[in-house]
């Protein structure tokens, strides 16, 4: 039982140094962004890695995310004869909630691990010493493109995610069950409003991006220069960031509404 | 920061400085003592190599050098600054001006081209333009015997070699004084080994440049270094290849001669139970 | 050097899309107006709004016309609630306002019903002819009040 306490504490411990080493670490991130010059060129490229290639997954999930919201909603709201306030329904559940964190999710196995699994490797094979021992700070030159890249690519993966799934309701909603189009894109804009829904959601998809960027960079800076290292800190990446996704996604939603 | 010295051709001068010297250094990871005491001297301009069983801590030995980790006790002079006590990245990196390393798996950033890894110290801490940076990267890579169609590849069309060949280019394309080499010969057939040893002999003997190498090749150890460090579980030995030869200690000369007496094998093992060390080394071998 | 120029418009371009995804859902979706300026601002004074919520729609015959701004109580204590219309259309000096209901239980909105005077609304005006919102649970009140009246007789 005393075992069990005072491993308990020491987790406790381990997670609030943790917690102050990554804050550390943003702060760094931070300092070397101030600092130019901006490497375009890597920031670039990172957007193409994060942003390009995490289209593919994105799209469909966002039209098959509308899809079966719209097929959902449409079976409850006939219940009620309410068929014509189906657009509203989805638009809400996808630009206020579904959009920013299934994106968050999806971008976190898709392009965080990728992020902490490539820092890692370049931990492992000694890339980053030799910068540090050419007096290149590498968080200047790994970190700061891909944190930048991640951070930008969140919302407009977000508002991609959310236009496919609004375009999935409406082929559910109108070419399927017959709904009015007119009465569908009706419902959609009386109901969803830009500073409750739209802003709140982007921002939140923000924040995401700024939680994912730290985590996964956080990751793969720290990890062991092994192979078993490596995998490890990327399973624990994906674990962090979606479940900071998850946690925060409740509180930015409660003190937004206050 | 501006090159210290013009482009060095032959007969240029020796750079000034390159002297490394280790005082009571002491060096543990979380409970396993790495490093006990060691007190050793690299002479400048010379070439030392440090060899060893695996687990003795040569590599650490040079990454302390380098100023990427810090020893728990005693001092690092790289010309006199200590480097163990520096707290300041921008000290730091002052005294890295100095020093160049070659990492064991070359170490090149693997996003970017040859000619590009090679510029990159150049275009980070140089004030040189275009031309300049190409003229002098250009200049390094036909040091190291790279042609100039070789400039395009990424690390990953590389063999080992030419990794090892354009890591060299990288470390000494800022012209330091002291480049730390770690295991040069590793996963090299013997031919490129040999080509890579008479490149480095070359560098050194053209630049003045201290080389403090790793290795645990001993037929090159013996042919290159001019001043040995072997590190032994329990001691360290510092001498010159011919005082070393036939050192009293077996152990030393099998490290240096690949030849091993099997009696020794006993007193090693005893030696991993008095001084006792961490799980990790018992499996340390030195044949 | 083609390879690279080749990643940098596909990046480009997903900015771009990423970008016009945002803006369709702010401007498009959720309603924001860039100049605000240009609509018809009318008011109207109802009895019972009851439901009735900012960015709801206004519709003439059922097609979107603008939508509701804002709603607050005059000092009557009736609603007042702020609209937006489409200035492109004029509407009659003697258009009447109604709260509706899609289906059931659906959205509230207001219907107009435009009427025959010459004189148009210009920004500012206010509706004088409004029917508030059917409530349901008064309706049934009342059917049951007027069948007991009737057995009385």
């Amino acid at each position: 039982m005393l075992r069990l306490i005072s491993a308990v504490g020491e987790r406790s411990a381990r997670s609030i140094e943790q917690l102050g080493d990554i804050s550390i670490f943003g702060c760094q991130i931070v300092k070397c962004f101030l600092r130019p010059p901006l490497r375009f060129r890597p920031f670039v490229k990172e957007l193409h890695k994060l942003g390009v290639l995490s289209l593919l997954i994105i799209g469909i999930s966002g039209l098959a995310v509308g899809m079966v919201l719209a097929l959902q909603g449409y079976i409850e709201l006939s219940k009620y004869g309410s068929e014509s306030s189906l657009g509203g329904f989805v638009g809400i559940v996808l630009v206020r909630e579904l959009g920013p964190v299934l994106t968050g999710l999806l971008v976190t196995g898709r392009a965080g691990s990728a992020t902490t699994a490539e820092i890692g490797t370049m931990v492992a094979s000694e890339q980053l010493d030799g910068l540090r021992m050419m007096s290149v700070n590498p968080i200047d030159v790994v970190v700061v493109p891909r944190a930048l890249a991640m951070i930008l690519v969140m919302p407009l993966l977000n508002a991609i995610f959310t236009v496919l799934g609004l375009l999935g309701g409406w082929l559910v909603g109108v070419r399927v069950m017959g709904l009015d189009s007119g009465a569908y894109i009706g419902s959609l804009t009386a109901s969803v409003g830009f500073q409750e829904d739209v802003a709140s959601g982007l921002l939140k998809s923000v924040l995401f991006g700024v939680l994912v960027a730290l985590v996964s960079t956080y990751k793969g800076f720290n990890s062991a220069p092994t192979s078993e290292g490596v995998s490890h800190s990327t399973t624990m990446c994906v674990v962090t960031a979606s479940l900071a996704i998850l946690v925060s996604n409740y509180f930015f939603t409660a003190l937004w509404g206050m | 920061m501006v090159l210290t010295h013009p482009i060095s051709v032959d007969g240029a001068p020796r750079p000034e400085g390159g002297h490394v010297v280790l005082e009571g250094v002491r060096m543990e990871f979380s409970d396993r003592v790495i490093l006990r005491d060691l007190d050793c001297d690299f002479p400048a301009g010379k070439i030392s190599i440090i060899c060893g069983g695996s687990g003795s801590g040569k590599s650490t030995t040079l990454r302390l050098i380098g100023g990427l980790i810090r020893p728990q006790q005693g001092h690092i002079r790289v010309d006199g600054i200590d480097v163990a006590a520096l707290r300041r990245t921008s000290e730091l990196e002052k005294v890295r001006q100095k020093l160049g390393m070659l990492f064991q798996k070359g170490a090149l950033l693997d996003s970017t081209n040859v000619f590009d890894n090679v510029a990159f110290p150049l275009r980070e801490r140089t004030k040189l333009d275009g031309d300049e940076i190409s003229a002098r990267v250009r200049e390094c890579l036909l040091e190291v015997g790279l042609k100039p169609a070789d400039e395009r590849l990424l690390p990953s069309e590389l063999s080992g070699g030419m990794v090892k060949r354009v890591a060299l280019a990288r470390a000494i394309v800022t012209e330091p004084v002291i480049l730390l080499v770690d295991e040069p010969f590793s996963g090299l057939d013997p031919i490129t080994s040999r080509r890579i040893e008479l490149l480095l002999q070359k560098v050194n003997k053209r630049s003045g440049i201290t080389m403090i190498i790793v290795s645990h090749d001993p037929g090159s150890t013996m042919r290159l270094a001019d001043h040995l460090l072997v590190m032994l579980p329990d001691r360290y030995v510092q001498g010159t290849p011919d005082e070393l030869r036939n050192h009293e200690d077996p152990r030393v000369t099998s490290l240096l001669t690949h030849e091993v007496d099997d009696s020794i094998l006993e007193v090693d093992h005893m030696l991993d139970t008095v001084i006792q060390r961490g799980p990790t080394d018992l499996d340390s071998t030195w044949a | 050097m083609g390879r690279l120029a080749i990643r940098n418009f596909v990046v480009g371009l997903f900015v771009l899309v990423g970008l016009a995804s945002i803006a369709y859902l702010s401007l498009s979706v959720g309603g924001l107006s860039v100049g605000g300026g240009d609509g018809l601002t009318i008011y109207a004074h109802f009895d019972d709004i009851s439901g009735l919520k900012p960015l709801a729609k206004v519709t003439v015959a059922g097609v979107k016309v603008g939508e509701v701004v804002e709603i607050d109580l005059d000092d009557d204590y009736r609603a007042r609630v702020e609209m937006t219309l489409d200035a492109a259309l004029e509407y009659p000096y003697d258009t009447s306002a109604s709260i509706i209901t899609a289906g059931i239980l659906g959205d509230k909105y207001v219907e107009l019903l435009i009427g025959g005077d010459d004189k148009t609304f210009i920004d500012g005006d206010t509706i004088t002819f409004t029917e508030s919102a059917l409530v349901l649970e008064r309706l049934i009140g009342k059917l049951i009040h007027n069948t007991s009246v009737g057995d009385g007789n």
